[in-house]
């Protein structure tokens, strides 16, 4: 049928469709292991054959309804497990744990069960759906391993859950995600250790700046006192507060000044100023972090919108200047003036300039007689 | 113990105690006074910009305004658009009556035009060197197309006579004559304490965390230059002034214009910093603006350059280095005995300046 015939891309799928389609039929392979079940759970190929001495409970009390499902979907799992093993091989997934391929390995699991119910026989329908249950986590541990591994991956590779196919990632993407939230992920936590790592050196730095500031308020007050006791030794003693003040303002601004010249202290402005703006930037980087997760336009989207308005504020002015009058555009060039250099009184005394060649000026002689013309504003 | 340290006090500050007691007294009196003086001021009493004026262009924050004669047809010369800087605000040029450049240059027949820059906001962290100088050809523009006129005087003041210099090196064939004014140029010359700081600025590092710098923080940086005389001192002596209403009035509108600092936007302080402070590439010969280079060689028009000669905000010799690299043959420098601040209110050059310019632009018109 050409329904059967279609088959998808995707070879896992296939698999999974296949193994759906199998699931009811005895799976050749492990024609052995099956046949071993049965005879561990006390029922025969067919469970309406089953022999049951009379007057004796069998050795399993299962009924045989259970037994012909459950053995129906160990089948099922037993080539669900083989397909989806050899479909990962197939896809070229890499570590899977089936290194010598995944009917050798299969048999390899299978063979260990084999012997644990050779050794411990089964008693009952609990002691079976146990020691199976305790199988299949033992053949499932290398693709839950994978499946484990492959959701770590496509989370650093930046899916956002690691749904592992690209439609789930574009819907969890598009509807948000908690596990998007910056509590949640890792780039909050990296962003606030790098922002704890700039919180130190702005402590430095904030620390550096002060204790310049502090010892050039000590630098002014020795200054000042000893300006103070000059002057009463040489007999003009500050005689007022007023005076006081403008004496001591003055010996700050000195002192002061010479530091806010020094190579330390501007050296100490910068390393503050470098350090408050970093940490300026982490605060900005934390907010675009939630406003990202709230779907809120981030600072980098606004700084975009704003070159944006720029971009086409500066296309609207080359548009204006484009269609300006004819009269406003650019003249021939300017003669050049006669030689004259004056280069002022150094006592800065301004005089007018002498021997200044005059210069042609027809248009703007016309104005000084014409009133400008009116224009409107905004024009 | 106490009493030694008492008597040493004493010692030092003999007449102390009584002249805290008489301070004391005439601060309480001239307080009272302050206080009424305060009391009958009006918000509208602090406008530095005094003199009537007319918005002619606009845009975003831009405005360009143009200064209404002094006399009804009374301009006898050709318009100057005036180009501050970045930093603060335009009105110092007009800080009141008696102490305005811009007044003076109206009472000498000059017709000015003047830049408004605004206020920048978060929008403008993009707005680039190359779109401020943009702007400057703009209004350039409106005066040139209001007058009929081929080329427009400039008139840059600060970090705008840098603007208008790269203005005037792109376009000389649209300047007639450039006035620069306490204009910082050869960054290696200038030593002063904001080049130092400025020079070890992490500029990268400033604009990507904060985008415009903020001008409380430019403020600070200012103050430090006399901290204790800006922080201190000048508020102690305000007293004195509380009995003169005129005096107080200067203070409080010159108060106003030193905390009127507007951010500095950030692409524009990273191209400053980074070209002009750290890398001197105008005077290097390697400075560009959107691929262009920007030769001084370019500034062939009449140059006029005035600068203070005690200016510790930009180094005379950093302005006075316009000289050596200019291409124009007709440069005229002129200092003047004054500080950054000095060039605009200080009465030592409230008439000398202003017919420095007018003079030197007539010959020239």
């Amino acid at each position: 049928m050409a329904a059967e015939n279609e088959r998808s891309a995707n070879p896992l799928w296939d698999s999974w469709i296949d193994t759906l389609k199998t699931a009811g039929s005895p799976v050749s392979a492990y024609a052995s292991l099956v046949e071993q079940w049965r005879g561990a759970a006390g029922s025969a190929s067919n469970p309406a054959e089953a022999e049951t001495p009379v007057g004796e409970p069998p050795p399993n009390a299962a009924p045989a309804a259970f037994l012909q499902a459950f053995l129906g979907g160990q089948q099922a799992l037993l080539r669900m497990t083989e397909l989806a093993a050899e479909s990962m091989l197939s896809l070229g997934i890499p570590g899977s744990g089936f290194t010598a391929g995944p009917a050798a390995s299969l048999e390899h699991s299978l063979g260990e069960m084999r012997a644990k119910l050779s050794a411990n026989p089964l008693l009952n329908g609990l002691d079976l759906w146990t020691a199976s249950a305790a199988q299949y986590h033992r053949m499932a541990a290398p693709w839950t391993e994978l499946m484990q591994r492959s959701i770590g991956v496509a989370a650093a590779l930046g899916g956002p859950s690691g749904a592992g196919d690209p439609l789930g990632d574009a819907l969890e993407r598009s509807f948000g995600l908690l596990a998007n939230f910056p509590g949640f992920n890792q780039e909050l936590p990296a962003l606030l250790n790098e922002a704890a790592v700039n919180a130190t050196a702005l402590a430095g730095a904030r620390e550096s700046y002060r204790a310049i500031m502090a010892a050039t308020w000590q630098r002014a007050f020795e200054e000042l006192t000893r300006e103070v006791l000059r002057r009463h030794a040489d007999r003009q003693p500050v005689e007022s507060p007023g005076a006081l003040l403008s004496l001591s303002t003055g010996v700050a601004d000195r002192v002061f000044v010479e530091t806010f010249n020094s190579e330390r202290y501007i050296e100490a402005q910068q390393r503050l100023s470098t350090a408050l703006a970093d940490q300026r930037k982490y605060e900005a980087k934390v907010v675009d972090l939630f406003a990202r997760f709230g779907h809120f336009p981030t600072r980098r989207d606004h700084d975009e919108l704003l070159r944006e308005i720029s971009a086409l504020r500066r296309e609207v002015h080359a548009l204006k200047r484009t269609l300006r009058s004819p009269r406003t555009a650019p003249p021939q060039a300017a003669p050049e003036p006669g030689p004259s250099r004056d280069r002022g009184t150094p006592d800065g005394n301004a005089t007018a300039t002498a021997g200044v060649k005059p210069r042609a000026r027809g248009k703007a002689a016309r104005t000084a007689k014409s009133p400008p013309k009116k224009r409107k504003n905004g024009e | 113990m106490a009493s030694d340290a008492r008597f040493e006090f004493e010692s030092l500050f003999p007449a102390l105690g009584e002249a805290a007691l008489r301070e004391q007294s005439e601060i309480m009196h001239k307080a009272l006074k302050g206080a009424q003086v305060l009391s009958e001021m009006r918000r509208s009493d602090l406008d530095g910009s005094t003199t009537p004026k007319e918005l002619v262009y606009s845009d975003g924050h831009l405005r360009l305004f143009h200064y209404l004669p002094a006399r009804a047809g009374a301009a006898l010369l050709p318009p100057i658009l005036i180009v501050y800087s970045l930093v603060n605000r335009y009105y110092m040029i007009d800080l009141q009556p008696d102490r305005s450049l811009v007044r003076r240059l109206l009472d000498l027949g000059a017709d000015l035009y003047v830049l408004d820059w605004g206020y920048p906001t978060p929008v403008d962290r993009f707005t680039t060197m190359e779109d401020h100088i943009g702007y400057i050809g703009d209004c350039a523009d409106v005066v040139r197309e209001r007058h009929d006129l081929e080329r427009v005087n400039l008139l840059g003041v600060c970090q705008g006579g840098f603007f208008t210099l790269c203005y005037a090196a792109l376009n000389p064939a649209r300047v007639g004559n450039l006035i620069t004014m306490i204009t910082p140029l050869d960054f290696d010359a200038d030593d002063t304490l904001l080049a130092r700081v400025a020079k070890h600025t992490d500029t990268d590092r400033l604009v990507d965390t904060l985008g415009n710098i903020p001008g409380a923080l430019m403020h600070q940086q200012f103050l430090m230059r006399s901290p204790f005389a800006q922080n201190i001192q000048k508020y102690a002596d305000l007293v004195n002034l509380f009995d003169d209403r005129d005096a107080l009035l200067t203070f409080l509108r010159m108060e106003r214009w030193i905390n009127d600092s507007p951010d500095h936007p950030g692409e524009t302080f990273r191209k400053w910093i980074k070209d002009g402070y750290q890398g001197n590439k105008l005077i290097k010969g390697t400075f560009e603006l959107d691929g262009r280079p920007v030769s001084l060689g370019d500034v062939r028009m009449p140059v006029l350059n005035m600068y203070g000669e005690r200016d510790d905000i930009v180094e005379p010799a950093s302005s006075a280095a316009l000289e050596k690299y200019v291409g124009s043959t007709d440069y005229t420098a002129r200092s003047f005995p004054v500080g950054h601040i000095g060039m605009y209110v200080s009465s030592k050059v409230q008439s000398a300046l202003p017919s420095t310019i007018t003079e030197w632009l007539r010959v020239r018109s």
